[in-house]
């Protein structure tokens, strides 16, 4: 318990360090580099336009245009930080970071401390939304990262990832990363301020709300198949599997085999070059003579119709003509047999 | 007495705001956030569940946190 509390108090006061680099980010040194740059660049440029030397010139303009490209940047980035601080009405110190540590472990079953990664992480309980069973959450807060944007993962711990979706894990997490959605300024303001417990706690809201309007994958296709041929999702039990190689596909994607009345994927599939019948790669045989694919009822002891026809005319053709038999007269030959 | 006031909706703001003594949770709720929906909210008080009738005292913690926070994708 004592190093329990030791260790969270050592947590406050990095975090409480990585708040204050932020707000010394604000500092107006790299504003004013950026400043003299400008300044150089513009007064390059007036003296080769007094000189009329073009090529000096257009290479001033050039490194002006960046230099207050960089400049106009770094404004940017001040006004956002500057509005950051004016927004702010709390003070984050190590002592109040403590206490929010000391609060989250009173909210969640699971607070964890991971000095070396500089990483605090809270566990959700499991989360069900609209009947579809998502699991428990890791949140990670990655401390060190704390002034960036997203400072956090939400790991799903026993993952029911969607079948279309790779890397989702929930309506709104993919990669790890949460959308925050409408909780982004509050996330943002929690942070800034060192209100951890707030932080962890609308996160944990976020991941308990689905909005079907703007989901990574809807809730009501989580449980379906995505048809590799088309991509739409299907329910899983009108999903079709290719007889063959087991790709999943809708009825609209399978094509039936007339000779086998299995279902196949077009990969799998084909059709009898002489009745155009679909059948599957499978059932089709080459015709010994043309080499042509076939289905069974097309081909005759391994040759196709057109073939089995080709050769009989050919037969017919190459038989010798047979002589005709003489005509013999009635009794001709014929001897008479004494009584 | 002055309470500080974090509404975890859209802004996330956290402010002073001064109330007068005996004001209870759903008081200060009404009076900045709107109809209570007890249901609707997380509540919490120094970091701890609330009921709507507690009395908040000088420099207590209040916290408003929306049970229904819109992800994106």
């Amino acid at each position: 318990m004592k190093n329990e509390i030791k260790q969270d108090y050592r947590a406050a006061v990095e975090m409480m360090q990585s708040l204050q680099h932020m707000r010394d980010a604000t500092s107006m040194s790299h504003f004013d580099d950026s400043i003299v740059q400008c300044k150089r660049w513009q007064r390059r440029l007036e003296m080769a336009t007094q000189h009329n030397w073009p090529t000096a010139a257009r290479d001033a303009r050039d490194r002006l245009h960046g230099a207050l490209d960089i400049l106009r940047m770094r404004t940017t980035h001040s006004i956002d930080n500057l509005k950051r601080q004016s927004r702010s009405h709390i003070e984050p110190t190590a002592t109040l970071i403590f206490q929010e540590i000391q609060a989250l472990r009173g909210e969640f079953d699971s607070v964890t401390i991971d000095g070396s990664n500089q990483r605090l992480t809270v566990t959700t309980t499991s989360i069900v939304l609209d009947g579809v069973l998502l699991g428990s959450f890791e949140i990670r807060l990655n401390w060190k990262y704390i002034k960036e944007s997203s400072p956090f993962d939400v790991i799903a711990l026993e993952p029911n990832e969607p079948a279309s979706g790779e890397g989702v894990t929930h309506p709104h997490v993919q990669s790890d990363s949460l959308c925050e959605g409408e909780g982004s300024d509050a996330i943002r303001r929690a942070l800034d301020e060192g209100r951890l417990y707030d932080f962890f706690c609308i996160v944990d809201q976020i991941l308990r709300t689905y909005n079907s309007g703007s989901a990574y994958v809807q809730l009501d296709d989580w449980n379906g198949v995505n048809c590799r041929s088309c991509g739409d999702t299907v329910d899983s039990d009108q999903a079709l599997a290719c007889s063959n190689c087991e790709t999943e596909l809708c009825m609209e994607c399978s094509t039936c085999c007339d000779s086998c009345c299995e279902r196949y994927c077009e990969e799998c599939a084909s059709s009898c070059e002489s009745c155009g019948d679909d059948a599957c790669k499978m059932c089709l045989k080459s015709c010994d003579d043309c080499g042509e694919s076939f289905c069974p009822s097309c081909l005759s002891e391994g040759t196709c119709d057109d073939c089995l026809n080709n050769e009989n005319a050919e037969n017919a053709k190459d038989e010798p003509e047979q002589p005709c038999p003489a005509v013999q007269p009635v009794c001709v030959g014929k001897a008479s047999v004494p009584a | 007495m002055k309470v500080l006031l974090i509404s975890n909706d859209a802004g996330g703001y956290a402010h002073h705001v001064e109330a007068p003594d005996n004001t209870t949770v759903q008081q200060m709720f009404e009076r900045h956030v709107g109809a209570f929906h007890a249901d609707s909210y997380l509540i919490r008080v120094n970091r701890q569940p609330a009921a709507a009738d507690q009395v908040l005292r000088d420099g207590d913690r209040v916290s408003f946190t929306p049970q229904k926070i819109e992800g994106a994708a």
